[in-house]
Protein backbone atom coordinates (compact mmCIF):
# COMPACT_ATOMS: atom_id res chain seq x y z
CA UNK A 1 0.00 0.00 0.00
CA UNK A 2 1.15 3.55 -0.73
CA UNK A 3 2.45 5.45 2.30
CA UNK A 4 1.80 9.11 3.05
CA UNK A 5 5.06 11.03 2.37
CA UNK A 6 7.31 12.28 5.16
CA UNK A 7 7.53 16.07 5.21
CA UNK A 8 10.07 18.42 6.75
CA UNK A 9 7.46 19.73 9.20
CA UNK A 10 5.04 17.98 11.53
CA UNK A 11 1.28 18.70 11.57
CA UNK A 12 0.11 21.73 13.53
CA UNK A 13 -1.39 21.15 16.94
CA UNK A 14 -3.69 24.06 16.26
CA UNK A 15 -6.52 22.95 13.99
CA UNK A 16 -5.92 19.20 14.53
CA UNK A 17 -9.23 17.38 14.88
CA UNK A 18 -10.49 13.81 15.33
CA UNK A 19 -14.01 12.39 15.24
CA UNK A 20 -16.01 9.38 14.10
CA UNK A 21 -16.30 9.18 10.32
CA UNK A 22 -20.03 8.59 10.59
CA UNK A 23 -22.64 8.44 13.31
CA UNK A 24 -23.03 4.71 14.06
CA UNK A 25 -26.37 5.14 15.82
CA UNK A 26 -29.84 4.08 14.76
CA UNK A 27 -32.16 6.40 16.69
CA UNK A 28 -35.93 6.01 16.90
CA UNK A 29 -38.13 8.57 18.61
CA UNK A 30 -41.08 6.80 20.23
CA UNK A 31 -44.50 8.19 21.09
CA UNK A 32 -43.87 7.57 24.77
CA UNK A 33 -41.33 10.39 24.73
CA UNK A 34 -38.25 8.25 24.96
CA UNK A 35 -35.70 7.37 22.34
CA UNK A 36 -34.64 3.89 21.33
CA UNK A 37 -31.02 3.57 20.21
CA UNK A 38 -29.07 0.78 18.58
CA UNK A 39 -25.64 0.46 17.01
CA UNK A 40 -25.72 0.15 13.24
CA UNK A 41 -22.43 -1.67 12.58
CA UNK A 42 -19.73 -3.45 14.55
CA UNK A 43 -16.83 -1.28 13.40
CA UNK A 44 -16.60 2.48 13.84
CA UNK A 45 -14.15 4.21 11.48
CA UNK A 46 -12.59 7.58 12.42
CA UNK A 47 -11.61 10.68 10.53
CA UNK A 48 -8.93 13.28 11.13
CA UNK A 49 -8.61 16.93 10.23
CA UNK A 50 -4.91 17.41 9.54
CA UNK A 51 -3.34 20.83 9.24
CA UNK A 52 0.21 21.75 8.27
CA UNK A 53 1.60 25.27 8.66
CA UNK A 54 4.60 26.91 6.97
CA UNK A 55 5.22 24.29 4.31
CA UNK A 56 8.07 24.89 1.91
CA UNK A 57 7.32 24.77 -1.82
CA UNK A 58 9.09 21.37 -1.90
CA UNK A 59 6.74 19.97 0.77
CA UNK A 60 3.77 21.45 -1.05
CA UNK A 61 4.89 19.81 -4.29
CA UNK A 62 5.34 16.48 -2.46
CA UNK A 63 1.77 16.59 -1.12
CA UNK A 64 0.38 17.65 -4.49
CA UNK A 65 2.20 14.81 -6.23
CA UNK A 66 0.91 12.36 -3.64
CA UNK A 67 -2.66 13.59 -4.04
CA UNK A 68 -2.41 13.00 -7.78
CA UNK A 69 -0.75 9.61 -7.25
CA UNK A 70 -3.72 8.38 -5.17
CA UNK A 71 -6.22 10.04 -7.52
CA UNK A 72 -7.60 12.37 -4.84
CA UNK A 73 -10.04 10.48 -2.67
CA UNK A 74 -10.02 7.33 -4.81
CA UNK A 75 -6.92 5.60 -3.51
CA UNK A 76 -6.22 4.10 -0.12
CA UNK A 77 -2.93 4.75 1.62
CA UNK A 78 -1.18 4.09 4.87
CA UNK A 79 -0.85 6.99 7.28
CA UNK A 80 0.68 7.14 10.75
CA UNK A 81 -1.09 9.45 13.14
CA UNK A 82 1.33 11.66 15.09
CA UNK A 83 -0.98 11.12 18.07
CA UNK A 84 -0.03 7.69 19.40
CA UNK A 85 1.94 6.77 16.26
CA UNK A 86 -0.72 4.30 15.14
CA UNK A 87 -0.85 3.44 11.44
CA UNK A 88 -4.22 3.50 9.71
CA UNK A 89 -5.50 2.76 6.20
CA UNK A 90 -7.08 6.02 5.08
CA UNK A 91 -8.22 8.02 2.06
CA UNK A 92 -8.69 11.73 1.44
CA UNK A 93 -12.25 12.83 2.24
CA UNK A 94 -11.96 15.76 -0.17
CA UNK A 95 -9.51 17.83 -2.21
CA UNK A 96 -6.52 19.32 -0.41
CA UNK A 97 -6.59 23.09 0.10
CA UNK A 98 -3.34 25.10 0.06
CA UNK A 99 -3.23 28.68 1.33
CA UNK A 100 -0.33 31.03 0.68
CA UNK A 101 1.27 32.55 3.78
CA UNK A 102 2.56 36.06 2.80
CA UNK A 103 4.86 34.82 0.02
CA UNK A 104 5.01 31.86 -2.36
CA UNK A 105 7.75 30.39 -0.18
CA UNK A 106 5.40 29.49 2.67
CA UNK A 107 2.15 27.56 2.48
CA UNK A 108 -0.49 26.32 4.86
CA UNK A 109 -2.60 23.30 4.05
CA UNK A 110 -5.39 21.27 5.58
CA UNK A 111 -7.18 18.10 4.57
CA UNK A 112 -9.44 15.47 6.07
CA UNK A 113 -8.47 11.80 6.19
CA UNK A 114 -11.07 9.11 6.76
CA UNK A 115 -10.38 5.58 7.87
CA UNK A 116 -11.17 2.90 5.33
CA UNK B 1 -41.37 -17.15 19.08
CA UNK B 2 -38.95 -18.71 21.52
CA UNK B 3 -35.86 -16.57 21.51
CA UNK B 4 -33.00 -17.41 23.86
CA UNK B 5 -33.32 -15.27 27.03
CA UNK B 6 -30.27 -13.16 26.27
CA UNK B 7 -31.62 -12.20 22.85
CA UNK B 8 -35.02 -11.43 24.31
CA UNK B 9 -33.29 -9.12 26.78
CA UNK B 10 -31.27 -7.42 24.03
CA UNK B 11 -34.36 -7.01 21.87
CA UNK B 12 -36.19 -5.20 24.65
CA UNK B 13 -33.33 -2.96 25.74
CA UNK B 14 -33.91 0.75 25.29
CA UNK B 15 -30.31 1.27 24.23
CA UNK B 16 -27.85 -1.30 23.02
CA UNK B 17 -24.27 -1.03 21.82
CA UNK B 18 -24.44 -4.41 20.05
CA UNK B 19 -25.83 -4.13 16.51
CA UNK B 20 -28.35 -6.50 14.98
CA UNK B 21 -27.07 -7.64 11.62
CA UNK B 22 -28.70 -9.15 8.56
CA UNK B 23 -27.05 -12.26 7.13
CA UNK B 24 -27.76 -13.66 3.69
CA UNK B 25 -26.97 -17.26 2.71
CA UNK B 26 -27.54 -17.48 -1.02
CA UNK B 27 -27.52 -20.85 -2.78
CA UNK B 28 -27.36 -20.25 -6.53
CA UNK B 29 -28.88 -22.73 -9.00
CA UNK B 30 -25.38 -24.02 -9.77
CA UNK B 31 -25.00 -24.85 -6.04
CA UNK B 32 -22.50 -22.03 -5.40
CA UNK B 33 -22.90 -20.65 -1.88
CA UNK B 34 -22.57 -16.96 -1.03
CA UNK B 35 -22.53 -15.56 2.50
CA UNK B 36 -23.03 -11.84 3.04
CA UNK B 37 -23.47 -9.63 6.08
CA UNK B 38 -24.82 -6.09 6.13
CA UNK B 39 -21.95 -4.67 8.10
CA UNK B 40 -18.67 -2.80 7.69
CA UNK B 41 -16.51 -5.80 8.62
CA UNK B 42 -16.66 -9.55 8.04
CA UNK B 43 -18.35 -11.75 10.64
CA UNK B 44 -17.45 -15.36 11.42
CA UNK B 45 -20.01 -17.51 13.19
CA UNK B 46 -18.06 -19.57 15.75
CA UNK B 47 -20.44 -22.53 15.78
CA UNK B 48 -20.43 -23.13 12.02
CA UNK B 49 -17.11 -21.50 11.08
CA UNK B 50 -18.82 -19.73 8.18
CA UNK B 51 -17.44 -16.27 7.38
CA UNK B 52 -19.95 -13.74 6.14
CA UNK B 53 -18.41 -11.13 3.85
CA UNK B 54 -19.27 -7.47 4.39
CA UNK B 55 -21.38 -6.46 1.43
CA UNK B 56 -23.81 -3.62 0.79
CA UNK B 57 -27.41 -4.75 0.43
CA UNK B 58 -30.82 -3.45 1.42
CA UNK B 59 -33.92 -5.39 2.32
CA UNK B 60 -37.40 -4.07 1.66
CA UNK B 61 -39.75 -5.90 3.97
CA UNK B 62 -42.83 -7.38 2.28
CA UNK B 63 -46.27 -5.87 2.34
CA UNK B 64 -48.81 -8.33 3.64
CA UNK B 65 -52.46 -7.67 2.91
CA UNK B 66 -55.74 -9.54 2.85
CA UNK B 67 -56.13 -9.55 -0.95
CA UNK B 68 -54.42 -12.88 -1.39
CA UNK B 69 -51.28 -11.35 -2.86
CA UNK B 70 -48.14 -13.35 -2.36
CA UNK B 71 -45.77 -11.24 -0.20
CA UNK B 72 -42.62 -10.23 -2.06
CA UNK B 73 -39.32 -9.27 -0.49
CA UNK B 74 -37.10 -7.01 -2.57
CA UNK B 75 -33.45 -7.50 -1.81
CA UNK B 76 -31.23 -4.85 -3.38
CA UNK B 77 -27.61 -5.89 -3.68
CA UNK B 78 -24.85 -3.45 -4.61
CA UNK B 79 -23.86 -3.68 -8.28
CA UNK B 80 -21.36 -0.85 -8.59
CA UNK B 81 -18.48 -3.33 -8.86
CA UNK B 82 -20.52 -5.71 -11.09
CA UNK B 83 -19.76 -8.60 -8.73
CA UNK B 84 -23.24 -10.07 -9.08
CA UNK B 85 -23.56 -9.42 -12.80
CA UNK B 86 -21.44 -12.49 -13.61
CA UNK B 87 -23.59 -14.72 -11.43
CA UNK B 88 -26.73 -13.32 -13.04
CA UNK B 89 -25.40 -14.11 -16.50
CA UNK B 90 -24.29 -17.60 -15.53
CA UNK B 91 -27.47 -18.61 -13.74
CA UNK B 92 -30.19 -16.92 -15.81
CA UNK B 93 -30.87 -14.20 -13.26
CA UNK B 94 -30.33 -16.60 -10.33
CA UNK B 95 -34.06 -17.30 -10.44
CA UNK B 96 -34.87 -20.25 -8.23
CA UNK B 97 -31.96 -19.58 -5.87
CA UNK B 98 -32.65 -20.06 -2.21
CA UNK B 99 -31.91 -17.26 0.24
CA UNK B 100 -31.81 -17.75 3.98
CA UNK B 101 -32.17 -14.42 5.73
CA UNK B 102 -31.05 -14.38 9.36
CA UNK B 103 -31.02 -11.57 11.86
CA UNK B 104 -28.28 -11.95 14.46
CA UNK B 105 -26.83 -9.95 17.30
CA UNK B 106 -23.14 -9.17 16.79
CA UNK B 107 -22.24 -9.87 20.40
CA UNK B 108 -23.96 -13.27 20.70
CA UNK B 109 -23.06 -15.07 17.50
CA UNK B 110 -23.31 -18.55 19.00
CA UNK B 111 -26.94 -18.25 20.12
CA UNK B 112 -29.75 -20.05 18.34
CA UNK B 113 -31.29 -17.85 15.66
CA UNK B 114 -33.72 -20.39 14.24
CA UNK B 115 -36.68 -18.14 15.03
CA UNK B 116 -35.07 -15.21 13.29
CA UNK B 117 -34.54 -17.03 10.01
CA UNK B 118 -36.61 -16.76 6.86
CA UNK B 119 -36.17 -18.94 3.84
CA UNK B 120 -37.15 -17.28 0.57
CA UNK B 121 -36.62 -17.94 -3.11
CA UNK B 122 -35.57 -15.58 -5.90
CA UNK B 123 -38.55 -15.17 -8.20
CA UNK B 124 -37.26 -12.42 -10.44
CA UNK B 125 -34.07 -10.39 -10.89
CA UNK B 126 -33.20 -7.09 -12.52
CA UNK B 127 -30.09 -4.95 -12.48
CA UNK B 128 -28.89 -1.45 -13.25
CA UNK B 129 -25.59 0.31 -12.72
CA UNK B 130 -26.14 0.67 -8.98
CA UNK B 131 -28.23 -2.23 -7.74
CA UNK B 132 -29.22 -5.78 -8.49
CA UNK B 133 -32.79 -6.17 -7.31
CA UNK B 134 -33.99 -9.65 -6.39
CA UNK B 135 -37.74 -10.03 -6.01
CA UNK B 136 -38.04 -12.88 -3.54
CA UNK B 137 -40.89 -14.78 -2.02
CA UNK B 138 -42.26 -18.13 -1.10
CA UNK B 139 -43.40 -20.77 -3.53
CA UNK B 140 -45.86 -19.34 -6.03
CA UNK B 141 -48.91 -21.61 -5.95
CA UNK B 142 -49.94 -20.42 -9.41
CA UNK B 143 -46.82 -22.07 -10.81
CA UNK B 144 -47.69 -25.46 -9.36
CA UNK B 145 -49.05 -28.08 -11.69
CA UNK B 146 -52.59 -29.01 -10.75
CA UNK B 147 -53.86 -31.67 -11.06
CA UNK B 148 -50.51 -33.28 -10.40
CA UNK B 149 -50.80 -35.73 -13.27
CA UNK B 150 -52.01 -34.74 -16.70
CA UNK B 151 -53.49 -37.54 -18.72
CA UNK B 152 -52.45 -36.78 -22.26
CA UNK B 153 -52.49 -39.17 -25.18
CA UNK B 154 -49.09 -38.60 -26.71
CA UNK B 155 -47.19 -36.17 -24.52
CA UNK B 156 -45.14 -37.68 -21.70
CA UNK B 157 -45.65 -35.95 -18.35
CA UNK B 158 -42.32 -36.97 -16.84
CA UNK B 159 -39.37 -34.64 -16.74
CA UNK B 160 -36.78 -36.02 -19.15
CA UNK B 161 -34.01 -38.06 -17.41
CA UNK B 162 -35.47 -37.44 -13.97
CA UNK B 163 -36.55 -40.04 -11.47
CA UNK B 164 -39.79 -41.14 -13.15
CA UNK B 165 -38.38 -41.09 -16.69
CA UNK B 166 -35.28 -43.04 -15.61
CA UNK B 167 -33.60 -42.73 -19.00
CA UNK B 168 -29.80 -42.83 -18.90
CA UNK B 169 -28.34 -40.19 -21.17
CA UNK B 170 -25.03 -41.70 -22.38
CA UNK B 171 -23.42 -38.23 -22.32
CA UNK B 172 -24.41 -37.52 -18.70
CA UNK B 173 -21.94 -37.68 -15.80
CA UNK B 174 -21.89 -40.95 -13.89
CA UNK B 175 -20.31 -41.30 -10.46
CA UNK B 176 -20.17 -43.63 -7.51
CA UNK B 177 -22.08 -42.18 -4.56
CA UNK B 178 -20.81 -42.65 -1.04
CA UNK B 179 -23.18 -45.60 -0.58
CA UNK B 180 -21.38 -47.50 -3.37
CA UNK B 181 -24.23 -47.15 -5.87
CA UNK B 182 -23.93 -45.57 -9.30
CA UNK B 183 -25.60 -42.20 -9.80
CA UNK B 184 -26.25 -40.32 -13.02
CA UNK B 185 -26.49 -36.53 -13.37
CA UNK B 186 -29.93 -35.10 -14.07
CA UNK B 187 -29.01 -31.43 -13.86
CA UNK B 188 -25.84 -29.55 -14.88
CA UNK B 189 -24.11 -28.26 -11.77
CA UNK B 190 -20.89 -27.48 -9.95
CA UNK B 191 -20.53 -30.12 -7.28
CA UNK B 192 -20.62 -29.07 -3.63
CA UNK B 193 -21.20 -30.88 -0.33
CA UNK B 194 -24.95 -30.18 -0.50
CA UNK B 195 -25.37 -32.17 -3.72
CA UNK B 196 -23.17 -35.14 -2.91
CA UNK B 197 -24.99 -38.41 -3.51
CA UNK B 198 -26.36 -39.49 -1.13
CA UNK B 199 -25.31 -37.63 2.01
CA UNK B 200 -25.86 -34.12 0.60
CA UNK B 201 -29.01 -32.34 1.72
CA UNK B 202 -30.36 -31.77 -1.82
CA UNK B 203 -28.51 -34.44 -3.82
CA UNK B 204 -31.71 -35.74 -5.41
CA UNK B 205 -32.11 -32.51 -7.40
CA UNK B 206 -28.86 -33.28 -9.23
CA UNK B 207 -28.49 -37.06 -9.24
CA UNK B 208 -30.56 -40.20 -9.40
CA UNK B 209 -29.72 -43.85 -9.24
CA UNK B 210 -28.50 -44.93 -12.64
CA UNK B 211 -30.65 -47.28 -14.64
CA UNK B 212 -28.48 -50.37 -14.50
CA UNK B 213 -29.78 -51.52 -17.87
CA UNK B 214 -27.20 -49.39 -19.65
CA UNK B 215 -24.43 -49.11 -17.10
CA UNK B 216 -22.31 -51.86 -15.73
CA UNK B 217 -21.05 -50.95 -12.28
CA UNK B 218 -18.90 -53.97 -11.63
CA UNK B 219 -16.81 -56.23 -13.80
CA UNK B 220 -17.58 -59.98 -13.73
CA UNK B 221 -14.81 -60.30 -11.16
CA UNK B 222 -16.75 -57.96 -8.89
CA UNK B 223 -14.41 -55.00 -9.15
CA UNK B 224 -15.69 -51.46 -9.55
CA UNK B 225 -15.86 -50.25 -13.12
CA UNK B 226 -12.78 -48.07 -13.60
CA UNK B 227 -14.50 -45.80 -16.16
CA UNK B 228 -16.84 -44.55 -13.41
CA UNK B 229 -15.20 -42.12 -11.05
CA UNK B 230 -15.99 -41.39 -7.44
CA UNK B 231 -17.85 -38.15 -6.74
CA UNK B 232 -15.54 -35.13 -6.20
CA UNK B 233 -16.25 -31.63 -4.96
CA UNK B 234 -15.72 -28.68 -7.34
CA UNK B 235 -16.36 -30.66 -10.54
CA UNK B 236 -18.68 -29.57 -13.33
CA UNK B 237 -21.10 -32.45 -13.72
CA UNK B 238 -23.55 -32.59 -16.60
CA UNK B 239 -26.96 -34.06 -17.27
CA UNK B 240 -25.95 -34.77 -20.85
CA UNK B 241 -27.01 -33.22 -24.12
CA UNK B 242 -29.86 -35.45 -25.28
CA UNK B 243 -33.32 -33.98 -25.61
CA UNK B 244 -36.78 -35.53 -25.70
CA UNK B 245 -39.83 -34.74 -27.81
CA UNK B 246 -42.12 -36.35 -25.22
CA UNK B 247 -43.70 -38.56 -27.89
CA UNK B 248 -44.05 -42.33 -27.82
CA UNK B 249 -42.05 -42.61 -31.03
CA UNK B 250 -39.15 -40.74 -29.45
CA UNK B 251 -39.43 -42.80 -26.27
CA UNK B 252 -39.34 -46.03 -28.26
CA UNK B 253 -36.30 -44.79 -30.16
CA UNK B 254 -34.60 -44.39 -26.78
CA UNK B 255 -35.72 -47.88 -25.75
CA UNK B 256 -37.48 -46.43 -22.70
CA UNK B 257 -41.16 -46.79 -23.63
CA UNK B 258 -41.81 -49.05 -20.63
CA UNK B 259 -41.78 -45.85 -18.57
CA UNK B 260 -43.62 -43.67 -21.06
CA UNK B 261 -45.66 -41.13 -19.09
CA UNK B 262 -48.67 -40.65 -21.38
CA UNK B 263 -51.81 -42.65 -22.17
CA UNK B 264 -51.78 -43.58 -25.79
CA UNK B 265 -55.28 -45.09 -25.64
CA UNK B 266 -56.87 -41.71 -24.91
CA UNK B 267 -58.27 -39.57 -27.67
CA UNK B 268 -55.55 -37.34 -29.04
CA UNK B 269 -57.89 -34.35 -29.29
CA UNK B 270 -58.32 -31.94 -26.39
CA UNK B 271 -57.39 -32.36 -22.73
CA UNK B 272 -59.08 -34.67 -20.25
CA UNK B 273 -58.84 -34.08 -16.53
CA UNK B 274 -59.51 -37.31 -14.67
Amino acid sequence: MVVFPTLTVTPSIEGWGEELAQDPTIRTQLDGGYILTRARFTRIPKKWKVKYGLLTPTDKATIEAFEIAVQGGAGIFSWTSPVGLITYSVRFAGPIMFTMRESPNWWDTEFILEQV
Amino acid sequence: MTLPPVLKYLKNEIASIYPWLFLLDITLPNSALLHFVHNNEDITIPTTGVTYTKFPFQIELPEIDSDGNIPTWNIRVDNTLRIFETYLQQTKGAVGSEIILTIINAQYLSESYVDLQTKIEILDASSDENWVVFACGGRNLFRDIYPVYRYLANHCMWRFKWHECYYNDPSASVVYGDDGNIYIGIQDHLSAAANKPVTGAIWWKYWRLANRKGISGRSPAGRLNSSISTWCEGENYTAGSETCKNTLTDCRAKNNSLRYGAFIGLSQKGIKVV
